[in-house]
């Protein structure tokens, strides 16, 4: 694909949606530790990050989530264990839910909705369903109440949102039997579908090595996004320098080689005339900084959203590699900035005459003579 | 008018009156789209000019309000226009009860100084009646409204002359400016405030206000800007802050009026740290200076440097080129307001540039951009 500066222009509503898609990474990357029923709550997040996506403007992030999407589209039965998983996940939140054993309890009649209570699976599709009341001598029937819908299709990847919504209207009233135990009768209802829609979305992972195969693919595009950018021959803006920031911290959770690569960019030298013998991420940081705060920039951010930023990021990235931990002291040291000054970085303790515009043009300067090292570097 | 620099000092406690001074012009200004009901809404907001005035200590703005006043008390049955204006806008927002018959009434038990026989001495008095509880139907009980008559100080003689008018028609108004609604119902409130709209209009067209006034104004302020922008002495932060204001208001007036607001807005004036800016920045950069100036009168932190701002943007209806630049500039300096709390006491673009330093040059470069406009006006 090919790209120019404005691929990689960020604003205010991206940074907060990238950051939802960085913490996805930060548990699913595949140099990340496998977490419990991995395949589960990758389904689970999944309608999150759509949401996310859905506010992003920028180009090269969203090309990077449709990516992961389309992979996940190629995968056999993806869509039908998608709902599995999702209808799992909700007869565990909802073991409460009541049904009634004889349908001449049921008030349904009464109030003209368009579906039966027959079942969990129609409660999932719905949002509807029952509940037994306190016993009350009055009034012995179950009463309908509303619960938060289970199902949910993330967007995102249109034929994969398309086939989900017609895998749910052909299973509207009855899904198929090789994929969810629709479960009617009465006691422990929950816990049994439940327990077969865990084991039918395990074995189809195990089957297909999921989440790993996808994320794999998908790590494949975002170390090219990077290679691409450190080896660019056009002069970097701080819009990019800033992207580069963001996509290095998810590089981390990715392969060895990944890791190894973001090392090598973050311990370079790269000196500007403020801050002789500084590291590249010290740089990088404080022009991210510069450029976020910019007040004639498009992002804006206050120094306080620019802590927040800083705080949210240092809350979610769990990476413990030696690139991570030069990332973390970095950012750490920026927050401690931030907090003793409030007027950082638009203006500078350490570089008091030195206007913002200066300090922005000197610190871009270093960073592209650092890049152009770390591009030999890496071509080697 | 003989003045001095003191006369355009803006004192902090005014500053929301002058804003909101502002605000009536931006309805009322003959620049402005007409709205409906224009004439009685004029006579509604009059009040709060007044209210505002009563608190200026500002004699150029003072002097402006009250020749606005004083055209408007030379036109003819406005003291009567004015209250049927009031007396309008009280029916169509009250609901009130009429008691068929004497009897009905609680007032002999209460002791109150008047009847209540119209919704007029409701107006006038601020007591009226209200159906009474479900199970005590048969009673009218008092309720207190609030008080819906306020004369308009500002112009003695005016003043004067509608409290007479008030006396002379109580119980009892003019028929040919007041319909008293006795009839009781629902909707009754409707049939005198019907009337008084009927009035109004036609009392309107016949003079044609609102504009007349607010013409008779606009050519006060103009001469007051070309004034400003013509004078050979030397001027101060309090002068050019006064000059934002009046740069607003005028942006509401003529043609000729915002011609002459684009004019001063686009010139370029250059100091030392912002070379080819134009006026209007400059101008902003000052005022902020000037409220934050910790030896100045204001003394305004950041948060109140950015409401100030926020004040003016918050009452600009205007969209001509002049009025464009002149929110653009509001909106750039909130964004480093924002970015940077220390801004203007320090400036992230001219880091080595003392405050007093900073404030001299601007007020340097404010001083040969208004000589280079005041050489470009009419002679």
């Amino acid at each position: 694909m090919q790209t120019t500066a404005n691929d990689y222009k960020l604003s205010a509503a991206d940074l907060t949606a990238i950051r939802g898609w960085m913490k996805f990474l930060e548990t699913f990357g595949s140099g990340m530790p496998p977490a419990e029923n991995a395949i589960g709550k990758f389904f689970a997040a999944l309608p999150q990050l759509s949401d996310n996506y859905d506010e992003m403007t920028n180009s090269s992030y969203r090309w990077m989530v449709e990516t992961l999407f389309f992979y996940l589209n190629e995968v056999p039965n993806n869509q039908e264990v998608s709902l599995t998983a999702q209808y799992g996940d909700f007869c565990e939140k909802n073991m409460h839910i009541s049904l009634p054993g004889d349908p001449k309890d049921y008030v349904t009649t009464a109030i003209d909705l368009p579906f039966e209570f027959r079942s969990y699976w129609a409660i999932f599709l719905f949002g509807y369903g029952y509940k037994w009341y306190p016993k009350s001598e009055s009034d012995p029937l179950i009463r309908i109440v509303r619960h938060e819908k289970g199902i949910k299709i993330p967007g995102v990847n249109e034929n994969r949102r398309n086939a989900i919504i017609a895998l749910s209207n052909n299973w509207d009233p009855i899904p198929s039997k090789d994929f969810i135990v629709d479960q009617t009768s009465m006691y422990g209802s929950g816990i049994l579908a439940m327990e077969s829609a865990k084991k039918v979305v395990a074995d189809w992972a195990s089957a297909h090595n999921m989440p790993q195969s996808i994320m794999i693919r998908f790590e494949a595009q975002q170390r090219l996004k990077m290679k691409d950018m450190i080896g660019a021959d056009r002069v970097l803006n701080a819009d990019e320098y800033l992207f580069i920031f963001h996509l290095m911290i998810s590089l981390c959770t990715a392969t060895n080689a990944d890791r190894a690569t973001v090392l090598t960019i973050v311990k370079e030298q790269a000196n500007s005339i403020e801050y002789p013998n500084e590291t590249f991420i010290n740089q990088l940081i404080y022009l991210s900084l510069l450029h976020a705060g910019n007040p004639k920039g498009d992002i804006r951010y206050s120094n306080l959203m620019m802590q927040d930023m800083l705080k949210g990021m240092l809350a979610f990235i769990k990476t413990t590699d030696e690139a991570s931990i030069a990332i973390k002291a970095s950012i750490e040291m920026s927050t401690h900035m931030l907090h003793a000054n409030a007027a950082y970085p638009m203006h500078d303790m350490y570089n008091p005459d030195k206007s913002f515009s200066t300090r922005f043009t000197d610190t871009l300067a270093a960073l592209e003579d650092g890049r152009k090292i770390i591009k030999t570097k890496l071509k080697k | 008018m003989k003045t001095t620099l003191d006369d355009y000092k803006l004192s902090p406690a005014e500053l929301p009156g002058i804003v909101g001074w502002i605000a009536f012009l931006e309805t009322f200004g003959s620049g402005m789209p007409v709205i409906s009901d224009a004439t009685r809404e004029f006579f509604v907001k009059i009040i709060s000019v007044s209210d505002n005035f009563s608190r200026m200590t500002n004699p150029s703005y003072r002097w402006m309000i009250k020749s606005m006043f004083t055209s408007l008390n030379s036109i003819t049955n406005n003291q009567q226009i004015s209250l049927a204006s009031q007396y309008m806008d009280f029916c169509n927002r009250n609901d009130i009860s009429l008691a068929p018959n004497d009897s009905e009434y609680e007032s002999v038990s209460i002791g109150m100084p008047f009847t209540f026989t119209s919704y007029w001495v409701t107006f006038l008095d601020g007591y009226g009646y209200r159906w009474g509880r479900r199970d005590d139907p048969g009673l009218y009980q008092v309720t207190e409204y609030h008080k819906e008559l306020n004369i308009p100080h500002v112009d003695e003689d005016r003043y004067n002359a509608i409290s007479a008018l008030v006396s002379s028609w109580k119980p009892t108004p003019s028929n040919e400016f007041i319909v008293a609604q006795t009839t009781t119902g629902s909707q009754a409130n409707k049939t005198p405030a019907a009337a008084a709209k009927k009035l109004i209009d036609d009392w309107a067209t016949k003079n044609n206000m609102p504009a007349k006034v607010i013409i008779d104004f606009e050519a006060n302020q103009r001469l007051k800007m070309n004034d400003l922008l013509k004078s050979t002495a030397a001027f101060n932060g309090d002068v050019y802050f006064f000059i934002l204001h009046l740069l607003i208001g005028l942006c509401t007036g003529t043609a000729a009026d915002k011609g002459l607001a684009l004019s001063i807005v686009k010139e370029i004036t250059s100091s030392v740290e912002y070379e080819n800016e134009i006026f209007i920045n400059q101008l902003i950069y000052l005022s902020l200076m000037y409220l934050g100036d910790p030896k100045g009168a204001y003394k305004y932190n950041n948060g109140q440097r950015q409401a100030a701002l926020r004040d003016l943007l918050g009452v600009m209806k205007t969209t001509d080129d002049a009025s464009i630049a002149i929110k653009a500039s509001i909106n750039t300096n909130l964004d480093i307001l924002n970015a940077d709390p220390s801004y203007p006491m320090q400036d992230m673009y001219n880091p080595d540039k003392g405050f007093n330093i900073r404030f001299t040059d601007t007020l340097a470069a404010l001083e040969d951009g208004r000589k280079a406009i005041a050489a470009k006006l009419p002679k």
